[in-house]
């Protein structure tokens, strides 16, 4: 089996049959423009700039199916490690694409927030939002998932409306013996001066392959501000790629905390469009890679209007024969006057064996801006080492430490204590877990 | 405070050491006895930040030569980590900044990781609060200074002040104070003095490692040493800083060739 015969396998196999909810019409109307963009199209590879450092070796390694049917028995108590408490009355649950409205809870949400799955909202809001954040065509990954899209996660906040308490989406794969292939979709409006917290994360019941191909659209509407934490930690044998396409109009923000833990191999392409004046954009990226885990994050934050401020700072931890890329573009448009724009890129190699490709990339066709970026990457720094070391403690403990705190910087900005919380743990509890393999 | 009979913690004989390849330390002896306050003192080059270095383990200095006993075992075969463990504590000249990571988290994982070691009980972050909120006082820093990534944005003064907590946290057997001075404002050097004069007893030591007699008006030492061309050269007592505070370090170079003529 050549490898181009698995490519073609592979869209092959997806190009059957349809997603078990059809939704309204706009949703189909959208799913027939997926398709059609699909036909002839085939999967990227070396020779494609955007994907030279990402082999899809992993993904074409198996066979994926649809999931006709939600899978049964998946109950409360083995999702429970996965919620979110600051979010208990305000959570989607999707169970391999399908909607679990027992898993779920909307009991008692802020007055005028609709969260619902996509079959219960408004179809004009659907139509108008659904692909204008990112494009059925926009490349064969979002096209596929876009040919998928049946159920999905909205989540509503109207003009005016202040939501104090946070919203969950959680993404479940089951994971089971058979790699199957689901696309979990998003849609994010906040209207006008509307503010809202939502967290989005993808999990895994069992370590085995499976393929999701997500998208997410988010539209923050004039002086709207939206914080988005992504949090991906599925199976470390699946394939997970996602699209997230934001819009803002003017005075909105939007500050996004992206964490990378799970996956064999996962793709995270982000665009952020600042369409309006003087908008506020912060995208705090964080990648914890081991064993041989591959993670490419390809962002890029278009200025298309003047006063716009965006800050990135991505960083990645790397252990053992792990692969990171980051691909960060800014993009200042013709008239984008007034652009303070800052990116910066570091990566921590914990092994001789890991690898970081970074590329920053910046087009600048406005000539009053300010646009800053660098790219850093190192090891564990000797002389901190050594201080830790001077006061007793171990070589471990210490790079720990040293590890823990390179990550705190992204980890710190994530706006749930429960969460910073878990992920605190989960840094700090992967280095445990190698100090115990290294025991004899 | 010198007695006869106390206990060596430090005995140091003909230590030769090199950094990237360059020797530094040209056959140095010393005997540290518990109780004792000494004082090296030299001009730049002579090899005393060195010497602090080589005794802490730092991995970029290699010892050629000579022996370092400490409390009747060999000190070279100790990692850092033990050393510091078995009561070394190093007063850095320029202290590290770890952003990311608080100092109160720090100073606790220090704390334990010594307590275990002891056989003492480990504190849990509200425990250690208490215990740390009086530490701080000896050398009268804001507690606000704990919640903050260690030394991240700290003064010079503030960073030196956080070596002497470190120092009282960790109740060293000897603490090496590598030019704990310098950067310091008057009323700064009098504090950070006072805190080391409050943490030296009977059975601990102090080494200084410095390049000015000012500091040495406040923590008044036992011995003085002078260190020239990587070894001691000359040792006395306290009027021998003054000594060398008026008259330079020349007339000793000379006297030290004209001995090694001899």
């Amino acid at each position: 089996m050549t490898t181009v015969e698995t490519r073609d396998a592979l869209l092959a196999d997806l190009a059957v049959g349809a997603p078990s909810v059809s939704g309204q019409d706009a949703v189909s109307r959208l799913r027939a423009r997926a398709a059609e963009a699909l036909a002839g199209a085939c999967l990227p590879g070396p020779k494609d700039e955007e994907w030279r450092f990402t082999p899809l070796t992993a993904l074409l390694e198996h066979r994926y199916a649809p999931v006709s049917q939600r899978p049964a028995g998946v109950l409360m108590p083995q999702i429970s490690r996965f919620i979110v408490s600051e979010a208990e009355s305000h959570r989607l649950v999707f169970v391999d694409g399908h909607y679990a409205p027992e898993l779920s809870s909307v009991v008692s949400p802020c007055p005028g927030l609709v969260l619902a799955p996509f079959s219960r909202v408004d179809e004009a809001l659907l139509a108008r939002h659904l692909g204008a954040h990112a494009a059925a065509d926009r490349d064969v990954f979002t096209a596929l998932s876009t040919r998928w899209l049946g159920e999905g996660a909205a989540v509503i906040v109207p003009d005016g409306l202040v939501c104090d308490h946070p919203v969950q989406l959680l993404f479940v794969s089951t994971g089971g013996p058979a790699p199957t292939f689901t696309a979990p979709r998003v849609l994010i409006v906040a209207g006008k001066n509307a503010d809202v917290t939502v967290m989005q994360e993808y999990v895994a019941l069992e370590e085995n392959p499976y393929f999701v191909d997500a998208v997410t659209e988010v539209a923050v509407g004039e002086g709207g501000r939206v914080r988005h934490v992504r949090v991906q930690s599925e199976s470390r044998r699946a394939t997970h790629v996602e699209r997230l396409g934001v819009s803002l109009a003017r005075d909105a923000s939007y500050a996004l905390q992206s964490i990378t833990l799970g996956a064999r191999l996962s793709r995270f392409d982000v665009c952020v469009t600042g369409e309006g004046e003087n908008i506020d954009a912060a995208l705090h990226g964080l990648a914890l890679l081991a064993g041989d885990q591959e993670a490419d994050t390809h962002s890029a934050i278009i200025h298309a209007s003047p006063h716009g401020r965006s800050q990135q700072l991505h960083k990645m931890v790397l252990d053992d024969a792990s692969h990171a890329v980051f691909n960060g573009r800014i993009v200042v448009a013709p008239g984008a006057q007034l652009t303070d724009s800052k990116q910066s890129g570091r990566g921590l190699l914990l092994s001789d064996r890991a690898r970081i490709d970074a590329k920053p990339e910046l087009a600048i066709e406005a000539d009053d801006v300010k646009c800053a970026h660098g790219v850093a990457i190192g090891q564990i720094d000797a002389d901190q080492l050594f201080y830790l070391k001077s006061r007793g403690i171990d070589e471990v403990t210490s790079r720990d430490l040293l590890t823990y705190a390179f990550a705190a910087e992204v980890i710190d900005h994530v706006p749930l204590a429960s969460l910073r919380k878990q992920l605190q743990a989960v840094v700090v509890g992967r280095t445990d877990r190698k100090r115990r393999e290294a025991r004899p | 405070m010198i007695r006869d009979n106390a206990p060596v913690i430090l005995e140091v004989h003909n230590l030769r050491a090199s950094v990237g390849g360059t020797e530094i330390l040209k056959g140095l002896d010393l005997t540290i006895r518990a109780g004792e306050l000494h004082a090296i003192m030299g001009p730049n080059g002579s090899g005393k930040s060195t010497f602090s270095k080589v005794l802490a383990g730092h991995p970029d200095y290699e010892v050629t030569g000579g022996t370092a006993t400490w409390l009747g075992r060999n000190l070279f075969e100790l990692p850092a980590e033990e050393r510091a463990r078995a009561g070394l504590f190093l007063a850095f000249q320029y202290p590290i900044e770890i952003p990311g990571v608080s100092n109160a988290a720090f100073l606790r994982q220090a704390y334990n990781t010594l307590a275990i070691h002891r056989g003492l009980d480990e504190l849990d972050p509200i425990e250690f609060d208490d215990y740390i909120r009086e530490k701080v006082k000896i050398v009268e820093m804001d507690p606000s200074f704990l919640d903050r990534s260690v030394n991240e944005g700290f003064s010079g003064g503030e960073k030196k002040r956080n070596e002497i907590v470190q120092m009282a946290v960790l109740d060293p057997k000897l603490a090496l104070l590598d030019e704990t001075d310098s950067g310091l404002d008057i009323d700064a050097l009098k504090i950070v003095a006072n805190g080391v004069n409050k943490l030296a007893t009977a059975d601990n030591a102090t080494l200084m490692v410095t390049h000015y007699q000012r500091l040495l008006e406040y923590i008044v030492p036992d011995y003085v040493h002078v260190m020239v061309g990587g070894r001691i050269i000359r040792t006395g007592g306290k009027e021998l800083a003054l000594e060398l505070e008026s008259r330079g370090y020349d007339w000793l170079r000379d006297d030290a060739t004209a001995s090694g003529s001899r």
